[in-house]
């Protein structure tokens, strides 16, 4: 009897904690709670979360733009706020300003003063060397093989680096590079301090940057919590906490804005866009430099003789996919470079959709009666849309020209790590995904170039090489625009890629949140955003 | 049971597997042919009296043509795990003490796993695809059978009729394929008919999740994961695939059950009553639950 007593007891205090929490959830999320008003922002991500420290990563531009670039900032940072009719431009972060040298290859960043990171710490030179010893110096302490490898792809080609004084950083490239300021975006800056006391190893678990929200807590693969970061350079963000969550599902997404238990969703099904709007859901979109493509390996099979590729560029039916089954959240893509960069030129519009024409170039190759291939397709993952139905849509129209195509499905955390080695996830002819083009120009080489570390399509033609080299060489970002624009002109003649659609970044967000900017660009600046009536 | 009854048993089971045959007959249209322009049409729609799925594609055509797929990896492990498993069990009931020992213990570590994970487990360990599933939800169904046969091995094994058999000579291979199997295989059978209906769920689970056919290939569990996103615009769409996997696996639950009950076998006068033949097949298939007597003996 007693025990039945103590038992009930206990339950009555548990569901007492139980009410108190949630009492307390719900006055953040009406954003009321602590006199800021700025309210609680939960958004549902697409795909897993990223490693919090600094550039490691792994979760695609959209742990870059949700988390990464909240807690972090580089030297430079894109300017996100200032058009949303063309794409951002690079403007300074943790560096007021910089020159290069006229040897193309010194640049001298003026670090930018009164900034502290989120734990107090003054950023100083001394923290950007901290920092660049940890990516790039093999005999610093805190320096891992996966922060070295993933620190290469922007702060690959930095030769040396010394502080001049206290407010200037020299650094010194291996060759010219126009976009280097660009690239540093990318080099995130982390508090010394921070990463002394939890240890270099464990500093994902304590992440500490200088950006407009600090790490409050998380678990693992599931959600991350930030606060504002009241002493922000820039100002504090209007919002009180942010939190995102991995909600990988589409249903699951729009099921948890409908019920209130995110009021922020990144790429909702396109199907439920109309039913979203009508229960007073606002959808954003905007174009940016992204395209949706595969990859075709130019040395395999049919692939190799370019007038295959480009019949499988006029077989398919793009904007059916863009109208029909993306409902208008993409465009049809009918070259390589995406629309919202200064390299589209609406008049290399190319591959319309022509059966007849895909047929008879089929049959000039040799393959009139067509041929079969395979293309590997992810379930799922940042910047992928509906990876699995747009390749069935895709995989119908080729087949009406004869290429018989196998899908096979993969998870996009097996598909990117093959990648990053080189390697095709089960070994097949194509890679149906995303990618960004401009947006960190230094990719660009990694993507069309030859001989990159991820060279799955090996495409490899000595002009377009040429062509981007020789833009990277020019610290004018209108002059490279023209050496782009030129070689993807011959990418997209060359057609190692089938180019499928550019996304316009849908989001869904519940009529509680105010105040967002949606840029041209994969990221965002969340610091005007805030949650009210 | 009657004639009747039996009859409509067989009936009933073979229906499914007579609509998969008669996929091309029946479907008003290619399964995999489809326009954009038509997708997510409601049941219906002129041309599509179920619709149409998210591709376009008409989708009575696919839950026909759909059946083939999903029957073959719903019937074919359980005729394999049928199979196997009664010769392990009887391998382990007239087996010396260590044979029985190391089947047993090896069937227990397999028992210990909940089976939609060990399938799902041994499922993404290989290449998604028909192959996969039938291997992987055979390996998962084997061990209930052989503890069955197993059971019933070991209740005969000190019989008269084999003991003679062993003193006149038979050999081993003789002695099971004259002498045990024609006693077990009744329990063994009426066993696994009622693990049909488990692994056609099993079978649209790993499909569901991607393990199964590839795309365009219609497969029941695979068109409910199609469908799924379509929940919210489209309910009647994406509930015709899981009310398919329902019926069917009703059906054969049912059936199954049936012959449980009746414990249809002319054999079973022999060792007892019919109640008795069918509580021996759940008592084996249940170790946990219910204790074993033979495993007691041993």
């Amino acid at each position: 009897m007693s025990k039945h007593v103590r038992t009930r007891t206990r339950a009555a205090a548990l569901a007492a904690v139980v009410l108190l929490t949630t009492a307390g959830c719900t006055t953040a999320t009406a954003g009321g709670g602590d006199g800021t008003g700025g309210g609680t922002l939960v958004i549902g991500a697409t795909g897993k979360l990223p490693n919090l420290d600094t550039v490691i990563g792994g979760a695609g531009f959209e742990g870059k733009r949700l988390l990464s670039f909240q807690i972090y900032e580089g030297l430079t940072r894109y300017d996100l706020l200032e058009h949303t009719d063309r794409p951002p431009q690079v403007t300074g972060a943790l560096a007021e300003s910089w020159q290069v040298a006229p040897d193309r290859l010194t640049w001298t960043f003026t670090l930018r003063k009164g900034v502290t990171f989120q734990d107090g710490t003054p950023f100083d030179a001394d923290a950007v060397l901290f920092n660049l010893h940890r990516y790039l110096d093999k005999s610093s302490p805190e320096y891992t093989d996966a922060l070295g490898a993933a620190a290469k792809e922007y702060a690959g080609d930095i030769a040396s680096y010394r502080k001049t004084d206290d407010a200037h950083i020299e650094l010194v490239t291996t060759a010219p590079n126009g976009h280097f300021p660009e690239d540093l975006a990318h080099v995130l800056i982390a508090s010394p301090t921070a990463v002394r006391t939890s240890g270099t190893a464990n500093f994902a678990q304590h992440p500490v940057g200088t950006g407009p929200f600090g790490f409050v807590s998380q678990t693992e693969g599931q959600q991350v919590e930030l606060a504002a970061n009241r002493a922000y350079w820039r100002g504090a963000p209007k919002l009180d906490r942010l939190i995102v969550k991995a909600l990988p599902d589409a249903a699951a997404r729009t099921a948890a804005l409908r019920s209130g238990g995110v009021n922020w969703i990144e790429y909702p099904n396109p199907d439920d866009l109309d039913s979203l709007k009508a229960s007073g859901a606002q959808i954003l979109t905007n174009s940016y430099d992204h395209l949706w493509y595969w990859i075709l390996d130019t040395t395999k099979g049919p692939w190799a003789d370019v007038r295959v590729r480009q019949a499988a560029n006029y077989a398919i039916d793009r904007q059916a996919v863009a109208d029909q089954l993306l409902h208008g959240t993409a465009d049809p893509a009918y070259q390589a470079a995406p629309r919202a960069t200064a390299a589209y030129d609406p008049a290399g519009d190319r591959y319309s959709h022509d059966p007849a024409k895909a047929k008879k170039l089929l049959a000039d190759a040799g393959y009139p009666n067509g041929f079969s291939t395979s293309v590997t397709v992810p379930t799922g993952g940042s910047g992928n849309l509906l990876p699995v139905p747009i390749t069935e849509a895709l995989q119908r129209d080729l087949a009406a020209v004869g290429i018989k195509v196998e899908i096979r499905t993969t998870d996009w955390t097996t598909l990117i790590g093959a990648e990053a080695k080189g390697k095709v996830a089960l070994d097949s002819d194509a890679i149906a995904q995303s990618t960004t083009l401009f947006q960190s120009e230094a990719l660009l080489p990694l993507f069309v170039g030859s001989n990159s570390p991820f060279w799955t399509g090996h495409y490899a033609n000595p002009a377009v090489d040429g062509l981007i080299s020789a833009a990277a060489a020019e610290p004018e970002q209108g002059a490279r625009q023209a050496d782009y624009r030129t070689a993807l002109r011959q990418v997209t003649e060359d057609a190692p890629w089938l180019f499928v659609v550019n996304d316009r970044n849908p989001r869904a967000l519940a009529p509680t949140v105010h105040g967002l900017v949606q840029p041209q660009s994969w990221f965002l600046d969340l610091t005007t955003v805030r949650v009210g009536n | 049971m009657t004639t009747n009854r039996r009859t409509l048993t067989i009936v009933g089971a073979l229906l499914p597997v007579a609509l998969a045959v008669a996929a091309p007959l029946l479907a008003p249209a290619d399964p995999d042919a489809g326009h954009l322009a038509d997708r997510l049409l409601d049941p219906g729609s002129p041309g599509h009296p179920l619709g149409t799925d998210s591709q376009g594609r008409d989708l009575l055509s696919r839950l026909l043509w759909a059946a083939r797929p999903s029957l073959t990896a719903g019937l074919l492990p359980v005729a394999v795990a049928a199979l196997v498993g009664a010769l392990l069990g009887i391998a382990a009931g007239l087996g010396g003490r260590a044979t029985e020992q190391a089947l047993l213990r090896t069937l227990d570590v397999l028992y210990a796993f909940p089976g939609v994970l060990l399938a799902i487990a041994i499922a993404s360990l290989l290449t998604p695809g028909l192959g996969s599933t039938v291997l992987a939800l055979s390996v998962v169904l084997t061990p209930a059978v052989a503890r069955v046969a197993f059971t019933e091995t070991r209740r005969i094994r000190t019989a008269e009729y084999l003991e003679a058999a062993r003193v006149s000579g038979a050999t081993r291979p003789a002695l099971v394929l004259r002498q045990v199997l024609p006693v077990i295989a009744p329990v063994v059978l009426t066993y696994a008919t009622s693990l049909v209906g488990l692994a056609i769920v099993y079978a649209a689970g790993l499909s569901f999740l991607g393990l199964g056919v590839a795309p365009p290939t219609p497969e029941w569990g695979a068109m409910l994961d199609e469908l799924r996103p379509a929940i919210f615009t489209h309910p009647w769409l994406a509930a015709m695939p899981a009310l398919v996997i329902l019926a069917v696996s009703v059906l054969y639950n049912t059936l199954g059950g049936r012959e449980t009950q009746a414990g249809a076998t002319p054999r079973a006068a022999r060792g007892g009553s019919r109640a008795q033949t069918a509580s021996r097949a759940q008592a084996a298939s249940h170790p946990s639950a219910h204790p074993d007597p033979a495993e007691a003996e041993a």
